[in-house]
């Protein structure tokens, strides 16, 4: 969802007079996050040229530039490398922090378990499981297993119930 | 099934009768008429520089689209080989295209003047291997001088310019030689035909073969398969080379500081604008495509300066001209802006008014012609005012209604697909041919001082709320949902 003749900067330069940020918080915000990402070297190269784990990082900034209250990301992590994945991570714990609220859909689970607040599990298109960790091993009976264990538990016994 | 087959029947018909309205008075012309040898051999090589243009299109995305290029060379197969089968490929592609298109022409020909006329069956795969061995080895070359980096670029602008050509050098030749306007004419006019080679010159061989001369004929196929068999020994092994240098640009990495400029405060709608022009400008393969059709403002344009300070009827010509370029360039950018939108999640979704949005890229659009088309106003106001105000008004509209069609059609694709926006939806083409068509024709006529051109406005306000009814956009209050900028 980035355009691959504008470079990173211009991008979220765009995005940001698209929801009418003022120019100069616009650009400190957008440093602030293209420094965070590991993109500032790259912020006047177009991103045509750039790998799938560097659009992904410019689209994630284009999400948060403007400071929205509630993030939803499909997926956000899938194809970045270990220190591409860590600086993502970073930047939505720092959202959070500041009072937003980040929604993702993974199916990475360690990640799940390691960032979420509260998860909510999906089989078949619908929601059949939903709270914090602890909730979520409550009702399969275990006060210790990992979530991928409660979630191949969960999954298995609204099969068994369909 | 039968839908179908009734419709390519209709279809084949009516491109049957196209051909007899074109080709059908001159079925009986034989090779010792003056004149037919040239004009025969302008046309050939019409078709032949479009075939040239087909190829080096077709090649420039076979070197620059990486779709298939790990599983191509890693394969056992010698990578010489599969590009000889590239090649070999491009070359029949061309030729049944060709073929394929000619077809009418020929049967039509060969009904009305005989059999002889079939051996153009055999002509016109000729010229198409012709055209691909010399479309490679022109890519080929450009890449070894200047490089893959530019290549892209360039070839895809000579392409266009290659396949516009031999058309407008023709056209403005004739109008420069203040003769008849017409290419045909210009081709057989003794002017032309002094400076001609004798009919029994080499030059003239693939006339003779297209006439029935089966030697000729004969000649021109096997030197055309050599051609392209010259061209598959000499080309394929380095094309591999080529193409994995190709393959290295889009990861190297250009090192540049942070450069000082601030964001600019910009409200949405003028960073909407700058974004689609930046985008168009950007582009390459857009702007190559552009470029064909603002080419075809070259006649006029030799017209308007053949006629600047004369009589001011002759300038007539060039208003219908200027008003279905406009028409014609601003429908494929409206496509650009509104159907090839990159991001319409992001678009969509911002606190921005859609009717605002949907402003800022018909600005766009419009600035971009105003762009294109001043000089020619400009060059219009000094000796003909009414005339430039006409133009102005014709472009105007022209413009805006190739923009509300594609609005009212909008349908999210990819920009690299713009070639095929034409097949993506035949209703929103027909419908923005016709617009322009009509537009031109008001245009001609209130120039000409006529109230006819109330007529043919009243046709082009039809066309445009046929085209709003049939829509998607208007399927939706009829209860059908339509697709929105988002993308579905």
């Amino acid at each position: 969802m980035i355009y691959d003749k504008l470079t990173p900067f211009e991008y979220l330069e765009f995005v940001a007079g698209l929801w009418g940020i003022e120019a100069i918080a616009a650009e400190r915000s957008a440093r602030h996050l293209l420094r965070w990402l590991g993109l500032l070297d790259q912020a006047h190269e177009r991103c045509e040229r750039f790998s799938k784990g560097m659009r992904q990082k410019v689209a994630l900034a284009g999400a948060l530039v403007h400071d929205p209250r509630v993030i939803i990301l499909d997926e956000p992590l899938t194809g970045l490398d270990a220190a591409s994945s860590r600086q993502v991570k970073n930047v939505l714990r720092e959202r959070v922090v500041a009072g937003g609220t980040v929604i993702l859909t993974t199916h990475i689970l360690e990640v799940a378990e390691r960032m979420a607040d509260r998860i909510g599990v999906i089989a078949a298109g619908r929601l059949i499981a939903e709270g914090t960790l602890d909730d979520l091993r409550r009702s399969i009976g275990r006060s210790s297993s990992t979530l991928e264990e409660t979630f191949l538990t969960l999954v298995a016994d609204r099969a068994t119930a369909a | 099934m039968r839908t179908v087959g009734l419709a390519l029947l209709a279809f084949a018909a009516f491109m049957h009768l196209l051909a007899y309205g074109i080709v059908g008075r001159f079925a009986g012309v034989h090779a010792a008429e003056a004149g037919t040898l040239v004009v025969i051999t302008g046309s050939l090589l019409l078709s032949w520089s479009l075939m040239v243009s087909q190829a080096m299109e077709s090649v420039t995305r076979t070197f620059y689209a990486r779709s298939d290029l790990d599983l191509i060379l890693s394969s056992p197969a010698a990578a010489a080989k599969v590009h000889a089968v590239r090649i070999a490929a491009i070359a029949l592609s061309i030729a049944l295209t060709g073929t394929f298109l000619a077809a009418p022409f020929i049967n039509v020909l060969a009904a009305l003047g005989g059999a002889r006329w079939l051996g153009l069956y055999g002509m016109v795969p000729a010229m198409g291997m012709a055209a691909t061995a010399a479309g490679i080895a022109a890519t080929v070359a450009l890449f070894r001088t200047i490089g893959p980096g530019r290549t892209r670029l360039v070839a895809q602008i000579i392409a266009a310019v290659i396949g516009a050509a031999f058309v407008i050098g023709l056209q403005v030749a004739a109008i420069a030689s203040g003769g008849p306007l017409s290419r045909m004419d210009f081709l057989a006019s003794d002017a032309f035909i002094t400076h001609a080679p004798e009919a029994s010159s080499i030059l003239f061989a693939p006339a003779r073969a297209a006439l029935g001369g089966l030697r000729d004929l004969i000649g021109v196929v096997l030197a055309s398969v050599a051609v392209l068999g010259i061209a598959i020994v000499v080309l394929a092994p380095g094309l591999g080379r080529c193409v994995l240098l190709t393959a290295g640009i889009s990861h190297r990495r250009v090192q540049r500081e942070v450069q000082g400029r601030g964001f600019r405060p910009r409200p949405p709608r003028r960073a909407l604008r700058r974004k689609e022009w930046k985008l168009l400008l950007r582009d390459p393969w857009l702007i190559s495509q552009s470029l064909m059709q603002i080419l075809y403002l070259l006649p006029p344009a030799i017209l308007l300066w053949r006629g600047f300070g004369d009589d001011t009827d002759a300038l007539l010509v060039v208003v219908p001209v200027l008003v279905m370029a406009a028409g014609q360039l601003a429908g494929g950018l409206a496509w650009i802006a509104v159907s090839g939108e990159d991001a319409p999640d992001l678009v969509g979704s911002a606190p921005v008014p859609r009717a605002q949005i949907i402003r800022a890229k018909r600005e766009a659009v419009l600035g971009a012609i105003a762009v294109v088309f001043m000089p020619f106003l400009l060059a219009l106001v000094p000796g003909a005012q009414r005339l430039a105000a006409v133009t102005a008004l014709g472009i105007v509209t022209a413009s805006a209604s190739a923009f509300a069609i594609q609005l009212w059609f909008c349908r999210p694709a990819r920009r690299n697909n713009f070639r095929r926006r034409q097949v993506s939806s035949r209703t929103a083409t027909f419908a923005e041919a016709f617009s322009s068509i009509m537009w031109a024709a008001s245009a001609a006529l209130a120039a000409a001082g006529t109230w006819l051109f109330l007529a043919t406005v009243a046709i082009a306000i039809a066309i445009l709320a046929g085209a709003r009814w049939l829509s998607p956009a208007h399927a939706t209050r009829r209860g059908i949902p339509a697709v929105q900028f988002a993308s579905p």
